[in-house]
């Protein structure tokens, strides 16, 4: 497998061939699975949230950001489904790991399954860019291996949801099989969709999933941890990042006017090598940037 | 039992295939059907027969879209949604018993409730500040309640749509405006719309026979102007100009795919199934529906239906072995 190849192709929002992809994706799996359930990051790192398949938006991200050859990147998860090109943005992360596995470090969003990806576009976007179903299912078997937290210099705690209440201690998230496809509920399904919400405590999820955790939650887990933050994406931020409970939770989203409609910016957490942070926010990429080549066809219900 | 409200069922995706053997699939499908016949080339400005039950109703969402500008949006700081569709909610619910038990005539007052649970869900999320698909199913079986206890009939179908869903569309969009809703479950570039679906399939009804407008003339502003008020489609289109940016083209390629469609009445037949199998067979927006006594999907017949599945699939085991 020429990686250096596969990366250039997918860094002009092209795609590899099939065989290319099967061969890209077998070897990340290698890869993922030797990571940890939690991963352990040295700083400097730069946090970023949901992509969603904005593959000329996630340009603007390592413009602003840095190389990806150069810069350290955590991804939160939500790298497919809504946009046009979930397929080029997973990929050429992935290829990016491949190329430097210590550099680059994936989560797992609520949407890296097979249930939910068969709903919210990605598998219907693998099916049109290659005729057959073969594509996603190498990318969910991926999926199945990405790790679901990290933690960065023992005190920045990341994921792509929020808590769980069956997980008060880092060290139980080790005892997760994660090795599979995503839950309906249990911790590792609550870390990838629960939310924070104005409240002290626990509470119902409107999602459907997960749960709603509130300040006193945070509070003891950052406490019992030893943590001064938990990162976190998973929802829309207008201004493309939002602190809560005194600045020990924060939200970052990564999809900059998302549904062509939000007018939300986009942000990245810039953690500096004294655990320092620093956002940085980015608009959508520009018209001329944007080349809109997938043809849609009519949909089979009216043929 | 006897008092008891709706509920949700549907709590996982192997419970899909009872959802789909169940009453309330085959009413609900059948609802809109029926639906989309009755406004078959009929403008919104037709004139309609507009019963004292229905009158109710459009005074009620007028009563909602008032509410809205008595409670404009604030200026505390949030992640997205403005808080104050929160105060909107809570208003609302201070009205509620006084709007659910004026629904019904006196003798079906104990449904009164089971109304409300859907009216009530019909206006978005107030904890996630959003607004999708499900809270339109819910507003369609909340019309579709009345039809059953035959509080509503035949003579009142058009009147339930070219005015009633027109006037709730018209709070729902509002609500989306004003609060900046988020679109719940939204498929972005690969679903249809990110908040509707069923203005399209009744939309294209009203235009089966039209003799100048097709499907691709949703391309052409002035025509959209012009026809927005008459047409379900053509106002749901404008909509997505109002709030989104960018090429039609790019921001919604299925819309404009369908545009591509040579016949109304193959858009129309087209959206249909691609609501079933979109909208109805996705567990996401399924999950959050509502069933009782008037759309039922009781244990009863789901632990029928479950031991049926079990047979069946012991018979085939069965007949399998016996083949070999």
């Amino acid at each position: 497998m020429d990686i250096d190849k596969i990366i250039e192709v997918l860094s002009k929002c092209q795609t590899p061939s099939e065989y290319e992809i099967k061969q890209l994706c077998n070897k990340a799996i290698e890869i993922l699975i030797e990571e940890a359930n939690v991963l352990r990051i040295v700083p400097p790192v730069t946090i970023c949230g949901d992509i969603h398949g904005q593959f000329f938006d996630l340009v603007e991200l390592f413009d602003l950001g840095g190389s990806p050859f150069e810069t350290n990147y955590l991804f939160m998860g939500d790298f497919v489904d809504r946009g046009y090109y979930s397929l080029e943005t997973f990929l050429y992360l992935l290829a990016l790991k491949v190329k430097n596995p210590r550099r680059i470090s994936l989560l797992r969003g609520n949407h890296e399954c097979r249930q939910i990806t068969k709903v919210y576009g990605f598998y219907l976007e693998c099916v049109k860019k290659y005729g057959n179903g073969n594509v996603w299912r190498y990318c969910t078997e991926v999926f199945d291996h990405l790790s679901l937290t990290a933690l960065i210099g023992n005190s920045i705690f990341s994921v792509h949801g929020g808590l769980s209440p069956s997980i008060k201690t880092i060290n139980q998230i080790s005892l997760i099989n994660r090795k599979q496809e995503l839950p309906h509920e249990g911790p590792m399904s609550d870390m990838l969709w629960s939310d924070p919400e104005s409240i002290q405590n626990w509470g119902m999820s409107p999602r459907g999933a997960g749960f709603i955790f509130g300040s006193e939650v945070v509070k003891n887990f950052n406490r019992t941890n030893g943590l001064s933050l938990v990162t976190r994406a998973h929802q829309l931020c207008m201004d493309g990042f939002q602190y809560m409970f005194n600045n020990s939770l924060v939200t970052v989203w990564s999809a900059p006017n998302y549904f062509y409609r939000s007018g939300n910016i986009a942000a990245i957490l810039e953690i500096g090598n004294n655990l320092t942070r620093q956002f940085k926010t980015f608009k959508a990429a520009p018209k001329e940037k944007r080349i809109v080549k997938v043809k849609m066809t009519i949909p089979k219900y009216f043929l | 039992m006897e008092n008891s409200l709706p509920t949700k069922k549907i709590k996982s995706s192997e419970d899909l295939k009872f959802w789909f053997t169940s009453d309330a699939y085959y009413y609900l499908t059948q609802w809109i059907r029926l639906l989309s016949l009755k406004i078959k080339d009929l403008k919104n400005t037709q004139e309609c027969k507009i019963s004292d039950t229905v009158q109710n109703i459009l005074n009620i969402l007028d009563q909602l879209s008032n509410l809205i500008d008595e409670t404009p949006p604030d200026n505390q700081p949030t992640r997205f949604g403005n808080k104050a569709y929160r105060t909107w909610t809570n208003k609302l619910l201070k009205k509620s018993e006084q709007i659910v038990t004026s629904f019904l005539p006196e003798k079906y007052s104990e449904y009164n409730s089971e109304l409300g649970v859907y009216f009530l869900d019909s206006f978005g999320n107030p904890r996630r500040i959003d607004y999708g698909s499900g809270h339109e199913i819910n507003f369609v079986c909340f019309l579709f309640c009345f039809y059953k206890l035959g509080v509503v009939t035949d003579e009142d179908l058009p009147a339930l749509i070219l005015k009633v869903f027109v006037k709730y569309l018209q709070v729902a969009r509002k609500l989306q405006k004003v609060y900046n809703l988020e679109p719940a479950g939204s498929h972005g570039v690969w679903g249809l719309d990110d908040f509707q679906f069923l203005p399209y399939y009744f939309g294209s009804s009203q235009l089966i026979g039209h003799r100048e407008l097709i499907p691709s003339s949703i391309h052409d502003k002035m025509l959209l102007k012009e026809h927005s008020d008459e047409y379900l489609y053509f106002r749901a289109i404008q909509y997505i100009h109002e709030i989104k940016t960018g090429p039609f083209f790019e921001h919604s390629p299925i819309l404009n795919e369908i545009s591509n469609v040579a016949t109304w009445r193959k858009v129309n037949s087209g959206l249909y199934k691609m609501y079933l199998d979109e909208v109805l067979a996705k567990y996401p927006i399924v999950q959050h529906c509502y069933f009782g006594k008037l759309l039922p999907f009781t244990d009863e017949i789901r632990q029928k239906r479950e031991k049926e599945f079990k047979e069946s699939q012991k018979m085939e085991k069965k007949t399998i072995k016996n083949e070999k």
